[in-house]
């Protein structure tokens, strides 16, 4: 026997181990599009549910401020007098709206409802208290505003991975071009991706500084951990809470009304 | 029952006018209130309110006779002696009457036919009386009231006699009970207490509708509907001058005819005054003056009682009845007609006390209407360890009957977990909700001294109802 034939066993043993080897890429990337596309649809509805709840606070904060501002005009010389049986309901209607919208403020939580047990609250009392549900409001409105704009963001993060993925999946790309497929450039991936392209999932070569789209960062991580929008150390990112990620609660979520949704979604790519 | 050696003693030994729900009465003096009818006009009881259409329907019947032109039918009917069982009065004198009966009727039998718009409209309150004759004052609207309600006043005296363990006397003869359905009355015998001094009998009257002047009363008409009627006319000034003038003043018999001839002329004045009197009713409370004991010292002693009973089912029964003892120094007349219930269910023994809640304080009034009811139970319970079943056995209890608010009068502090049953009896009762409050010995003194330094009771159980309120948000 000569020894091209074992030489020739270990280069077919290899192709065939390289073909495993590209069937179990290609399945796991399967997998990873079709988390990314569940992980979207989660984000999704984490932003319908947050601008919603900004748009509930914005209102209620200003009811709120109105009704504030005329108990503080009728209060005026009327310390120890009891307010009317109809300003009682608005203080109380608005400290139960306000404990349905914010969730987990421990100020608002130590406010009750007043019981009137006869004799109603007096003017000061009710100024005080619809004080604290409205410094509540604000506190809740910044914490949404932000909460939207990370959303944003993850959602931009997940639509990119999704074109990368669908890019690599794409079988009609051209022979010799799987090599490449592993490092897509950006404008390789930008007629797969919905929208703008996040620059957060890209790394840079360093002999060419060209942008790759980086499978090995997105195989490393858990898609929690990828969407997580802690830019510092992979380390950091594992840290993170979950709860943080908006990926938490989908059952909680309400039915999305797509549409809607895309309407909003383009509006506010349109601002950014 | 004791013969007390003080003449000014109260008939009844042993409890303080504070904690009974009727008037004790005193020997050789009567207590310097009387029954003030617009108290049962004004009641949230059916049965006081009952009373008093029973005591217009008599008076009125009256004064139909006289329009008929049957003056002796009109005589029998609105022949009213002073009740002298009831030991209530405004002159320093005993209890036996003064034989005023027969010059009452015949007071009102001129009133009446002195007054042809009086015959046409009938009398909305017997006490308008007192503005048309002026021989008839604040005690003779109490007569008038007791002759008519004697029958209630016979059952009310029985029922307290028994929550108290007073000893009544069997067949102790009755005279002039009316029978509204017969208007006629009659003499009977029944079982009552009767006086040491004298054997007569001896009435009960609930505390929740007595007065020192009735609500509706000549002083105050003078001072309101007849000074506007004189401004009107501009007499004020005229009569001053003539009294000055003449003889330095008119006595106030002299006063009184003047105006009762005024009054039967211009009937609408009574009419006007009457209704305006209707529109405070609120502010009309029953008296609280006549009590002289002194208030501290009876919230010493049943802060002395409470420590000695046991908690326990021996001394269950003692336990109760100072339960009820306590809630009457703190509430009465608020909660009145508070009665002992004891009764077996599911084999286990419940002492409750129902009170009617008659008030027009806030608190009770939003008790009234937001718990669903005129009465508020309160459960007295001797023991150190309130359990989770009795909990549920309260929470069956309230209802459409007695309302969805009950009290559990206790020894201890709640248990957490007992305290958590609370809430969510509570919460699983909506609509309708059920709110059960407790007070423990520590809470009862802390009201004991409230109630010494003046204090209200009521607002206290207002603020311990808004803390159960709250703390289940």
């Amino acid at each position: 026997m000569s020894d091209t034939a074992p030489r020739k066993e270990n280069t077919e043993a290899k192709k065939a181990r390289e073909k495993r080897e590209q069937q179990e890429l290609h399945e796991r990337r399967n997998q990873q599009l079709l988390d990314a596309q569940k992980a979207l649809e989660t984000l999704k509805e984490h932003l319908h549910n947050t601008t919603s709840t900004i748009k509930e606070c914005e209102a209620l904060s200003s009811h709120s401020k109105g009704f504030y501002e005329e108990i503080n005009k009728l209060a005026k010389g009327k310390v120890l007098i009891g307010v009317t049986d109809l300003a009682v309901t608005q203080a109380n209607d608005i400290i139960r709206d306000a404990k349905k919208i914010i969730k987990k403020d421990v100020h608002l939580d130590r406010i009750k409802e007043f019981v009137p047990a006869g004799d109603n609250p007096v003017y000061p009392d009710v100024l005080v208290i619809i004080r604290s549900v409205r410094d509540s409001l604000d506190r809740c409105d910044e914490e949404m505003e932000s909460r939207v704009k990370t959303i944003r963001r993850q959602i931009e993060k997940a639509r990119t991975a999704i074109g990368a993925l669908e890019y690599f999946l794409d079988d009609e790309t051209e022979e010799g071009e799987d090599e490449d497929k592993n490092y897509p450039t950006k404008s390789n991936i930008e007629p797969y991706v919905e929208g703008s392209v996040s620059d957060s999932c890209f790394s840079q070569f360093t002999d060419t500084y060209e942008k790759y789209f980086d499978f090995e960062r997105l195989d490393r991580q858990s898609l929690q951990e990828y969407l997580s929008m802690h830019e510092g150390s992979e380390r950091d990112q594992a840290e993170t809470n979950p709860e943080d990620q908006g990926l938490d609660s989908a059952g909680d979520a309400e039915s999305l009304d797509e549409d809607a949704e895309e309407n909003e979604h383009d509006e506010e790519e349109g601002t950014e | 029952m004791t013969t007390p050696a003080d003449p000014r003693a109260p008939l009844l030994v042993g409890v303080s006018q504070y904690d009974v729900d009727f008037v004790i009465p005193r020997t050789g003096v009567d207590v310097p209130v009387g029954i003030d009818p617009f108290l049962l006009y004004k009641s949230r009881d059916t049965e006081y309110r009952q009373l008093h259409e029973q005591l217009l329907r008599a008076f009125n019947a009256g004064i139909a006779a006289v329009k008929r032109g049957h003056v002796p039918e009109a005589t029998r009917i609105l022949d009213f002696p002073e009740v002298s069982a009831i030991g209530l009065g405004y002159t320093q004198r005993s209890k036996r009457g003064s034989g005023v009966g027969t010059h009452l009727s015949g007071l009102i039998i001129e009133t009446l036919v002195g007054s042809p718009n009086l015959q046409e409209r009938g009398v909305r309150h017997v006490e308008e009386m007192q503005l048309l004759s002026a021989g008839i004052g604040p005690d003779r609207v109490s007569d008038i009231t007791a002759n008519i309600l004697k029958r209630f006043l016979i059952a009310y005296t029985q029922r307290q006699c028994e929550i108290w363990g007073l000893p009544m006397k069997k067949g102790v003869p009755v005279e002039h009970i009316y029978d509204p359905s017969s208007q006629q009355w009659s003499d009977g015998y029944e079982d009552l207490p009767v006086s040491p001094v004298d054997g007569s009998a001896i009435l009960l009257v609930p505390r929740r509708i007595v007065r020192v002047l009735p609500w509706i009363n000549y002083d105050d008409f003078i001072r309101t509907e007849f000074r506007a009627y004189l401004s009107a006319k501009q007499q004020i000034t005229r009569q001053k001058t003539k009294k000055s003038a003449e003889q330095g003043g008119q006595s106030d018999a002299e006063d009184k005819l003047h105006v009762v001839t005024v009054t039967r002329g211009d009937i609408s004045l009574v009419e006007r005054y009457v209704k305006a009197r209707e529109s405070q009713a609120a502010e009309a409370r029953p008296a609280i003056d006549y009590i002289d004991e002194d208030a501290c010292k009876e919230a010493e002693v049943l802060k002395e009682k409470l420590a000695a009973v046991q908690p326990g089912r021996e001394q269950a029964a003692e336990y109760q009845r100072l339960v009820l003892e306590i809630l009457n120094y703190l509430f009465n007349p608020e909660l009145i007609d508070g009665q002992p219930e004891v009764r077996t269910l599911d084999g286990t023994e419940r002492r409750d006390i129902i009170f009617t809640n008659d008030s027009d304080e806030s608190f009770w009034t939003y008790v009234r209407s937001t718990h669903d009811g005129i009465l508020v139970m309160f459960e007295a319970k001797n023991t150190n360890d309130l359990g989770l079943a009795e909990i549920n056995q309260t929470a069956t209890y309230l209802g459409d009957r007695i309302g969805r608010l009950g009290v559990i009068v206790t020894r201890q502090t709640l248990k957490e977990n007992v305290q958590r049953k609370i809430f969510s009896v509570w919460n699983d009762s909506a609509p309708n909700r059920k709110v059960i409050l407790t007070l423990s010995d520590a809470q009862l003194r802390e009201l004991l001294d409230l109630r010494c330094r003046d204090l209200s009771p009521t607002k206290w159980m207002q603020s311990h109802y808004r803390k159960f309120r709250t703390s289940v948000q």
